[in-house]
């Protein structure tokens, strides 16, 4: 009655639309990196938005389903098959009982979530399954501790669905990415060299990144103001430290912060920034506030929630 | 206490489903209570556009749903929810006393604060324990409260390179400020005690010892008193 884990990674982890409320106590929201693939896995089986998915970083997973489903992959291509099935990301697939899925190493993009028709049934911790590792909270444990071989996922039944990501919807993953800035914070304290240092440099995605933050590498701004107090800090914040490459700040981020930031990256264009790998290049451009707010609306539209 | 009207001096739309109250006096005790209070006003809405709330040092970050609620209306209950403030009796700020061993042998930083502030131990000690402290912010960590009130005679800037193990329930202090480490994490203050006092209560709900605004007081205990597991009382 279950998904049977028989490989699996640190980076893999159990997550929902994140854990709210609590951020004024410390914690962090945690949830998906790519809110994007996780809100379309959901979508296409005709889940509730914010069911529990599995987020599996960088591949490398087989686990076996133990009761017949449907299930899909969005996100990063794993070389997915399903006992020796080809099974590609974002369409549907009906798995019978003893039917094994493998995953790879991802082709293209970082992250893949997987999702089955109704969810996972996982008890939640503090309103969210979310995995949180920075406050122990979340994930099938309930202690965010890593998921191991031989833990079982439990999915309820239901009827056979069949649906799929419509073609101009899939992402790439490849293309250069252009990140858009809605300016704030103490962007304005920045001088108008390092403003347009930022918009015109190539910048690239560094090799240590995590749920926490992602790090550009590249030609550092010319000139960092100081830290100040720590203040408040929203997911996608862009702060910059002394050695002027900014940190573009995730799901897992620590809810205050004094590093001088530039503003906060707009919510769709997170996912694709974590589906990119180390040395990719990374473009910056402006975006109102307006604009990116009238995308959210869209988006909320479209699937129902998004945060 | 009247307060002005907004209490806020500047807002700022940050995100698309963000907003960035900011207030006058990041660093002063009233300023923490009005950004708590004004937090425990909107929570008590329960309104589900409301997502969350992050504050600290003199900003309230409002994590609201656009699509359940118009930048206006949010504004326009921000303001209503500031106006209730004023007329309603604020609740005093809740007290807590913390009882700290400065022994130190779970102290390491002691005897090194005292001779870098050319202070004797025990004026160190005592200079701690005689503030009262208000939560300034909450965050770092889960837990982790940042109180103002230190003494000016114990100033101090952060270690330059941080420790890289700081157990849970160090007492510790840097600028002007002093903290309670509610895990063990790397960290760059300046250790003078240990407590066995929890910061973190995860049961039924998730509840803090110390939440934005509370009033702090530190009382020492020995060291075998710390032994047997004394709590603050």
């Amino acid at each position: 009655m279950s998904l049977l884990i028989q490989r699996t990674s640190p980076l893999h982890s159990i997550q929902d639309s994140g854990r709210f409320g609590y951020q004024s106590m410390g914690a962090t929201p945690a949830g998906p990196l790519d809110v994007m693939a996780y809100s379309w896995a959901n979508q296409v089986l005709g889940n509730p938005p914010g069911l529990p998915a599995l987020e599996l970083i960088r591949g490398g997973f087989v686990a076996e389903f133990t009761k017949a489903t449907t299930f899909v992959l969005t996100g990063a291509e794993c070389h997915g098959e399903l006992s020796g099935r080809a099974c590609p990301s974002w369409i549907t697939h009906q798995a019978q009982a003893g039917d094994q899925l493998y995953l790879g190493s991802p082709t293209r993009g970082q992250i893949t979530y997987l999702s089955v028709a109704g969810g996972f049934q996982i008890t939640p911790c503090f309103g969210s399954v979310a995995t949180s590792r920075r406050d122990q909270m979340g994930g099938f444990h309930g202690d965010a501790s890593p998921l191991q071989t031989g833990d079982r996922l439990p999915y309820a039944t239901t009827a056979p669905v069949i649906g799929g990501v419509p073609r101009r919807f899939i992402p790439e993953y490849t293309t250069p990415l252009q990140l858009r800035l809605i300016t704030g914070y103490q962007f304005d304290t920045f001088d108008s060299a390092a403003q347009d240092h930022l918009v015109s440099q190539p910048f690239q995605l560094s090799k240590t990144c995590n749920r926490m933050g992602y790090r550009l590498e590249g030609p550092p701004l010319p000139m960092v103001p100081r830290a100040g107090l720590s203040e408040p800090i929203a997911l996608g914040s862009v702060q910059v430290p002394p050695d002027g490459l900014p940190i573009i700040l995730m799901r897992d981020r620590q809810s205050l912060g004094g590093y001088p930031k530039l503003g906060v990256v707009m919510r769709e264009d997170l996912g694709a920034l974590a589906q990119r790998s180390a040395g990719d290049p990374i473009a910056w451009t402006l975006i109102s506030r307006d604009a990116a707010q009238q995308r959210l609306h869209q988006l909320h539209q479209f699937f129902g929630r998004i945060v | 206490m009247s307060l002005p009207h907004p209490p806020w001096k500047q807002t700022e739309w940050l995100s698309e489903d963000t907003l960035l109250l900011h207030f006058d006096e990041p660093l002063s005790a009233d300023t923490a209570g009005t950004i708590a209070a004004l937090a425990d006003q909107l929570r008590s809405l329960n309104a589900d556009w409301l997502w969350d709330l992050t504050a600290g040092f003199g900003k309230l970050l409002v994590h609201y749903q656009p699509h359940q609620v118009s930048d206006d209306l949010l504004m326009h209950t921000l303001h209503k929810a500031a106006q209730s403030l004023d007329a309603g009796q604020r609740p005093p700020a809740s007290q807590v006393t913390i009882a700290v061993c400065y022994d130190p042998q779970v102290a390491p930083d002691l005897l090194d604060v005292a001779q870098r502030l050319q202070l004797s131990v025990d004026a160190v000690i005592d200079l701690h324990q005689s503030a009262t402290y208000r939560v300034l912010a909450v965050g770092f960590a889960l837990g982790f409260a940042y109180l103002g009130g230190l003494p000016e005679q114990l100033k101090l800037p952060r270690k330059t390179t941080p420790a890289t193990r700081v157990p849970a329930g160090s007492v510790a202090i840097a600028e002007t400020q002093s903290t309670i480490y509610p895990i063990e994490t790397p960290g760059g203050w300046h250790v003078i005690g240990r407590t066995h006092q929890p910061l973190v209560s995860r049961g039924r709900a998730l509840e803090l010892t110390l939440p934005m605004g509370t009033e702090v007081r530190f009382e020492a205990i020995s060291y075998a008193d710390y032994q047997r597991g004394i709590p603050a009382r």
